[in-house]
């Protein structure tokens, strides 16, 4: 039992460390340096999905953010999470995340934006941990991040690379820090037009390197490593209205001991822009 | 097909002129702007003025078209803030007399490439250029510029791609493919 609850604690949350709340036309896996228009309000409905040969996330969460300013947005998501893991399953609400984005630098040219933002993220400790398997690592965590984008009509490029600081939890646990640098590529057949639909197909590289996880200052040998996902992905839209969706396809693991690679992960998102 | 009903939808626009009596077009030349959803702000900031009917972005000319009451002006500095506050770049506008419905993109395409409006009488001398796929228009090339030629009922050229022809008429739109159309009541062919 006590490697079971073990296990839970340190998987627990897969899904909240790796996804992002929802950024209209930016990237679905990644970090982009998309902000709301001063005033704005966009909220979104998300599902995502993770598992492994043991374990297996969904998560429903919905977001709010707000533009500040043009270049400063807020946001809050609150997630619905169910675990299964080793035929134990768990519900409940998760963590709930806070998030601020500032766009560092703009250049605006016809049809052509450029930008770079830094993104804040904290990820706090607001579900449960009592059930087995845990909603939560018991942890707040943080993540720190700064994105790229290049977007014109036809193509869009995006880099980011992003910091995770995992806390410690009561039971001792720290959590390997985790760094993920990502590259994107989107493309649109035909130049958009205002009121008529437009698609956008995309498809990002997810790198994710994550430390030792540590009990007590104690190395675990089977926590920590390096995963690399191809994830193709596609965005709908129209006009305030965005449907997106991709899949995080696994295609090289360095892991460390004996862990289970990543099998999937897939998020499917409803935007509005109000 | 799709012509037609255009040049049918203009035609009957034109007929029903008064009912935007009092309304004027601003068009704006944005920067910035690459995606529907990321212009919806702007569509907002606009709808929200008193005065403001319809907003209309063309995103490959950069160009925001809005029609508003006559008596609406908007000072360079108030357009330059609502740009801003939208994440795009304001660089400068323009006023048309009248508010028809037409997109945007041809009253920008004809003021930028050919500097004819809408409605404008003309007399132009150009190369044939061939008929259209659908063998109801033809084209004619003018410095450079290809434009739709609708000649009168029964009168399509006959010639030899590349032989000087005039046309005169009225400036109606723009086609699908960015080209002016021109409803020519004359044509004048060599011989």
């Amino acid at each position: 039992m006590k490697k079971v609850i073990y296990r839970s604690t340190l998987l627990a949350g897969v899904i909240a460390i790796n996804a992002l709340p929802a950024q209209a036309h930016g990237p679905i896996f990644s970090l982009g340096p998309e902000t709301i228009y001063k005033d704005g309000i966009e909220t979104h409905l998300e599902y995502h999905r993770a598992s492994d040969k043991d374990e297996t996330e969904n998560e429903l969460s919905m977001g709010l953010g707000y533009g500040i300013t043009q270049d400063w947005t807020i946001a809050a998501e609150l997630p619905y999470a169910s675990i299964k893991e080793e035929g134990a399953n768990n519900a409940g609400l998760g963590n709930i995340a806070l998030e601020t984005t500032y766009r560092l630098w703009k250049h605006n040219a016809l049809g052509l934006q450029d930008s770079v933002a830094a993104t804040a993220r904290a990820i706090l400790d607001t579900a449960s941990t009592s059930d087995d398997p845990a909603l939560s690592p018991g942890t707040n965590d943080f993540v720190l991040g700064l994105a790229y984008g290049r977007e014109s009509l036809i193509w869009q490029r995006w880099a980011s690379v992003r910091y995770r600081f995992n806390g410690k939890s009561d039971a001792g646990i720290e959590r390997g820090d985790q760094i993920s640098v990502d590259a994107v590529i989107g493309w649109r057949a035909r130049v958009p037009q205002y009121y008529k639909s437009d698609t956008l197909w995309m498809v990002e590289v997810n790198s994710e390197i994550t430390q030792r996880s540590a009990q007590n200052n104690t190395p675990l040998t089977d926590t920590g490593g390096t995963e690399l996902f191809v994830s193709p992905g596609v965005i709908w839209s129209y006009r305030n209205t965005t449907v997106k969706g991709g899949v995080q396809l696994p295609v090289y693991h360095d892991l460390n001991g004996d862990q289970s690679q990543s099998d999937y992960r897939l998020k499917l998102a409803l935007e509005l822009i109000l | 097909m799709k012509k037609i009903t255009l040049i049918s939808t203009l035609i009957m626009l034109a007929g029903f002129n008064s009912a935007y009596a009092g309304e004027i077009k601003q068009v704006m030349q944005v920067h910035g702007a690459v995606c529907a959803s990321c212009a919806y702000g702007l569509e907002k900031k606009f709808k929200k003025i008193d005065g403001v009917k319809r907003f209309d972005i063309n995103l490959k000319e950069g160009l925001v078209s809005i029609c508003t009451d006559d008596n609406l002006k908007f000072s360079d500095e108030q357009l330059t803030q609502i740009f801003i506050e939208s994440g795009y770049s304001y660089k400068g506008k323009k006023i048309e007399p009248s508010c028809d419905g037409e997109s945007s993109s041809a009253v920008a395409h004809a003021v930028n490439k050919m500097g004819l409006n809408k409605g404008d009488e003309v007399s132009l001398t150009g190369l044939f250029d061939g008929v259209c796929d659908d063998g109801k228009d033809f084209y004619l090339v003018v410095k450079s510029e290809v434009i739709e030629i609708i000649p009168p009922s029964g009168a399509m050229p006959n010639l030899a791609i590349g032989t000087p022809l005039t046309v005169k008429g009225i400036v109606v739109g723009q086609s699908e493919d960015g080209e002016v159309v021109i409803e020519a009541s004359v044509i004048d062919e060599p011989g």
